[in-house]
């Protein structure tokens, strides 16, 4: 059981083997100097048009917020997505049972998604 | 054996990064350690025969809470702040019963909770096996969860959308 | 097969690591992490006794729990989003108001 993850674990390894080995041959090999310019974020581009510390405004963090609570409602679909094909080949009852769980479950979120539209959130003007 | 080598590598990594968290002064690097702290957590889980977990482990932890952590992290700019250090008197109250309550469970779980080994039939917990018993024994919990995430859009966004009359055209929030 | 006992050992050392966090921290983001991490330690203790005792209960309860936890995670970041707002600080000692 365990065993077929070998692969997953022997390509974490070569990730991590890479990672470090051009990492660290960045650091050998290359010439180590250390001026502003070359700590700037984009290097040798255009100089910083403003400073990054300032107030953003929270659509970006209610984005992110929606794109969560989304997550969550796909990943309650993938075991009904498994279940839903052989529960269908059983008995029609058992399908629309199925069916119309998983209905309510989506219009119950599809409430919140109306809401999300109605409060503009997702408007950017 | 070669399972037993990967539990005390994993099992390593967490607690190390685990207390990465704890200790660690900047947030960011905070968030990044549990991120790794989860995903060892990941590798227990197919080490427990539950790869359905794991993958929801990476998906859910890992990928979306964690993200929206680092968010927030850097939405507020965090980074640069200077954390208040507690008190000493707390600070090592703190260690010393979170250390004694730690010390105190490992040895009552060393003594006690010697289970018996192998199971007599493999443990099966793929998406199938818990997408059948879920629809059939939790039907009514998953009809809840849908109500819960809802409460938690409108909750989120009643808390954050408060500041819709003080922005101007630019989107940028004006205090 | 690993004995069950190592990952409830394991699960306990998290757990007490959580607890560390959130008694010495300060940084509410910090402490909110830390929570995740004890609920992660819980979550390992109920997959551990799902394979122990083969049964699958455990695991749909780490599902809601983790359906929970996303769900916290949205509306405690925008608590904390709307505290810095107006106090500019994440420090959960300045959270001291009923309201402002």
């Amino acid at each position: 059981m365990t065993h077929s993850y070998l692969p997953i674990l022997i390509m974490l390894a070569i990730a991590a083997v890479f990672g470090a080995t051009f990492l660290s041959l960045n650091w050998v090999v290359g010439r180590h100097q250390r001026n502003p310019s070359k700590l700037d974020p984009y290097e040798s581009g255009v100089p910083l048009l403003d400073v990054n510390r300032k107030r953003v405004n929270v659509r970006f963090y209610q984005i992110a917020m929606l794109f969560i609570i989304f997550d969550i409602e796909a990943a309650f679909l993938y075991p009904w997505a498994v279940i839903y094909r052989e529960g269908a080949l059983s008995s029609r009852a058992t399908a629309m049972f199925l069916f119309t769980e998983m209905l309510v479950f989506i219009l119950l979120l599809g409430v919140g998604y109306v809401y999300v539209w109605k409060k503009k959130a997702f408007d950017w003007k | 054996m070669f399972e037993y080598l990967i539990f005390f590598f994993f099992a390593a990594v967490a607690v190390i990064f685990a207390l990465v968290v704890i200790l660690h002064r900047n947030p960011v690097v905070g968030a990044l350690s549990l991120v790794v702290s989860f995903f060892a957590l990941a590798v227990m889980y197919v080490l427990l025969d539950a790869p359905f977990m794991a993958a929801l482990q990476i998906i859910v932890y890992s990928g979306a809470i964690m993200v929206l952590f680092l968010f927030v992290i850097m939405l507020l700019n965090l980074q640069h702040e200077k954390e208040p250090s507690t008190r000493p008197v707390q600070q090592w109250l703190g260690y010393l019963t979170s250390s004694a309550f730690a010390i105190s469970l490992v040895y009552y779980l060393g003594k006690y909770a010697v289970m018996s080994g192998a199971l007599p039939v493999p443990f099966i917990a793929d998406a199938r096996a818990i997408g059948r018993r879920m629809f059939e024994a939790y039907i009514f919990p998953f009809e809840a969860v849908s109500i819960l995430l809802l409460a938690a859009i409108v909750g989120a966004l009643m808390l954050t959308g408060r500041s819709e009359q003080r922005e101007n055209t630019s989107g940028e929030v004006i205090r | 097969m690993i004995p069950t006992q190592w990952f409830l050992i394991l699960s306990a050392i998290l757990f007490s690591i959580g607890v560390c966090g959130v008694l010495t921290r300060k940084n509410g983001i910090t402490i909110f992490m830390s929570i995740e991490l004890m609920v992660n330690a819980v979550n390992l203790t109920f997959i551990a006794y799902a394979r122990q005792f083969d049964q699958l209960h455990g695991l749909i309860f780490v599902f809601f729990i983790m359906a929970i936890a996303a769900a916290e995670a949205a509306v405690g970041l925008a608590i904390f989003i709307s505290m810095y707002h107006h106090k500019d600080s994440i420090d959960v000692d300045d959270a001291n108001l009923m309201h402002w």
